[in-house]
């Protein structure tokens, strides 16, 4: 009670101090003593040593809530190089440095998923050597990687010399990436990818350091445009998921957010009242992403939150109040969120893998004209070709049962056209599968990606079978 | 208001964040000379005079009317500019502004 009077107080005399005498500095409503240097939701005042805290604290206040970070825990820190994974290093540096009863006792190892390709060339020279810089001075241990590792295997580095960014030069997997986005007709599905694919990334990367926890930087700000989002992108259902502090898409991994508390003005300020460089990390695709519907959204939030201050915090709650009840088993292959869909569909499948081996069969690639190369549902078979294994014992059985199949079935090649397609989209969510639909051509999906995807219609399907039988 | 500058330049240091200085030829920091005027140089002012002269992209990236976009935060000399009145706020010789964006694109 006694709080609320001083702050009602404390908010009526800056007030009036403000609008009297415009060159009097208004004070900083916690310790009312040092001139206030940022201003919050129109009316919390902070100097900056007493901002620096708050940040801190609800920082800790939101790790503490999650109740899952041990001592000796070993947690990846998904850096990008952008102001809030800056701020996100600095927490945890000061964190790790505490006196020994605030010490945080859990141990992060920065991964770092260089997306420069996706930057203009001088930016890439010399961003890249500051980012390396940053890494270096975090003291942590670091490993980095490429968005292209998608077609490496998810292959990383750890790199002593910071001068040396050798192994981030353009490869051919960049161009393949390139392409692939290319390949993506709208920024809203460009920008969704992404997304997806930095997850991926970064579970993939978890899994193979075997760390089963994440922490990403993204802020309270970042969630509400994505709540919003996600509900334009038909990811309603997921947006629980999307902005939760402790989002277990993948049910081995926990994906911590520990910034979900802190806005991004928060995040700026930190910044500059610790002395820290942003980087500036430019958009991905510089002035070219701005058709984007998140970026639309993201313009729609900052401009309602000129005139209503608290329209982050609103949307991020309505965000959290999304809850589902979602069925474990049946995940996105793309994005690892609930596709709350019937899969009683998937029985068309044998039928479609028939169809693309029969069409592979017939129409060799060379004799396709360049439409049909291009076209996204004749790039299937030479897609099935490509998954490494394939030809190998591990994946004989579906060799074997597509062969069988064939045998026993001769059907027109000219009718497979949209099926295989249509299988493939039974395995993602509905966001996912408008991300399909925006796609030119398959032709440059990560393999990995593709596997994942064509190995699980062959579960659904054995599994069928054996259903069948044992009726 | 009389004149308070004797000498005939205004003295400033601008800079850009964030993104914001691919807006700016790439450059984080610009120090600049402002022509003297009659009136005191204010925030409104420097915004409109940095959008003819200073600005090399897209200027609805960066201005919005007369102010700044929404979601570019702007600081002078470290403090937020909600708490010195905004555009009104009158500039002072050597004072350091910043402009941060905190848009992402996405
Ligand atoms: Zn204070
Ligand atoms: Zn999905």
């Amino acid at each position: 009670m006694c709080s609320i009077l001083e702050e009602d107080f404390m908010y009526e005399k800056s007030t009036i101090s403000q609008e009297l005498c415009k060159n009097i500095d208004v004070l900083c409503k916690k310790c009312l003593d040092n001139i206030a240097m940022i201003k919050l939701q129109k009316k919390h005042h902070y100097c900056k040593d007493c901002f620096v805290n708050i940040i801190t604290h609800k920082f800790r206040a939101t790790l503490g809530k999650t109740k899952l970070i041990k001592p000796d825990d070993k947690v990846l820190i998904a850096f990008t190089g952008n102001q809030s994974s800056i701020t996100l290093l600095h927490l945890l540096k000061l964190g790790v440095n505490e006196q020994i009863h605030k010490r945080f006792k859990f141990h992060p190892v920065i991964l770092f998923i260089d997306e420069s390709i996706f930057w203009p060339k001088e930016k890439r020279m010399v961003d890249l050597p500051k980012i390396m810089k940053a890494l270096k001075n975090s003291g942590f241990k670091y490993y980095i990687t490429k968005l292209s590792s998608i077609y490496d295997n998810y292959t990383f580095q750890d790199i002593n010399d910071v001068n040396d960014i050798s192994c981030l030069k353009e490869n051919e997997s960049d161009n393949k990436l390139l392409s692939l986005f290319h390949n993506i007709q709208s920024d809203t599905s460009k920008t969704d990818f992404l997304l997806r694919l930095r997850y991926q990334i970064q579970f993939k990367i978890a899994r193979i350091l075997n760390y089963n926890k994440i922490f990403t930087a993204e802020n309270t700000t970042d969630l509400s445009i994505r709540v919003l989002s996600n509900i334009s992108l038909g990811r309603g259902l997921q947006v629980s998921f999307d902005v939760a502090v402790c989002d277990q898409k993948i049910p081995d991994i926990y994906l911590i957010r520990p910034l979900r508390e802190i806005t991004s003005k928060e995040i700026v300020f930190y910044n500059v009242f610790n002395k820290i460089e942003s980087l500036a990390v430019p958009s991905i695709f510089p002035m070219m992403v701005y058709n984007s519907l998140q970026h639309e959204t993201e313009l729609f939030v900052y401009q309602l939150q000129e005139e209503f201050p608290s329209t982050v915090y609103s949307v991020f709650h309505i965000g959290e109040k999304l809850k589902t009840y979602a069925v474990k088993e049946n995940m996105c292959h793309w994005c690892h969120n609930p596709i709350l869909l019937d899969t009683s569909g998937v029985t068309c499948l044998k039928e479609s893998m028939v169809h693309i081996m029969s069409k592979y069969n017939w129409d060799k690639p060379d004799d396709k004209d360049d439409e049909e190369i291009t076209n996204k549902n004749f790039a299937l078979p030479s897609l099935l070709q490509r998954i490494p294994g394939y030809e190998n014992a591990k994946q004989r059985d579906i060799a074997e049962w597509i062969n069988g199949e064939i045998k026993k079935d001769t059907h027109c090649g000219n009718c497979i056209s949209n099926r295989m397609t249509q299988k493939l989209k039974q395995s993602l969510c509905y966001g996912c599968q408008h991300i399909l639909d925006d796609m030119k051509s398959l032709d440059y999906l990560p393999i990995g990606i593709l596997h994942e995807t064509v190995a699980e219609f062959q579960a659904n399907e054995l599994r069928k079978e054996i259903e069948d039988f044992l009726l | 208001m009389s004149k308070i500058c004797l000498s005939n330049s205004f003295p400033l240091t601008v800079q850009f964040g964030g993104g914001a200085e691919l807006l700016f030829n790439n450059t984080k920091k610009h120090d600049v000379i402002l022509p003297q005027k009659e009136n005191p140089w204010t925030l409104r002012l420097l915004i409109a005079w940095l959008k003819e002269n200073l600005l090399t992209e897209k200027p609805e990236l960066f201005v919005q009317g007369e102010s700044v976009r929404p979601g570019i935060l702007v600081l002078v000399n470290d403090q937020d500019w909600e708490l010195i009145g905004e555009l009104d706020y009158e500039l002072k010789e050597n004072d350091n502004v910043l402009f941060i964006s905190t848009l992402h694109g996405g």
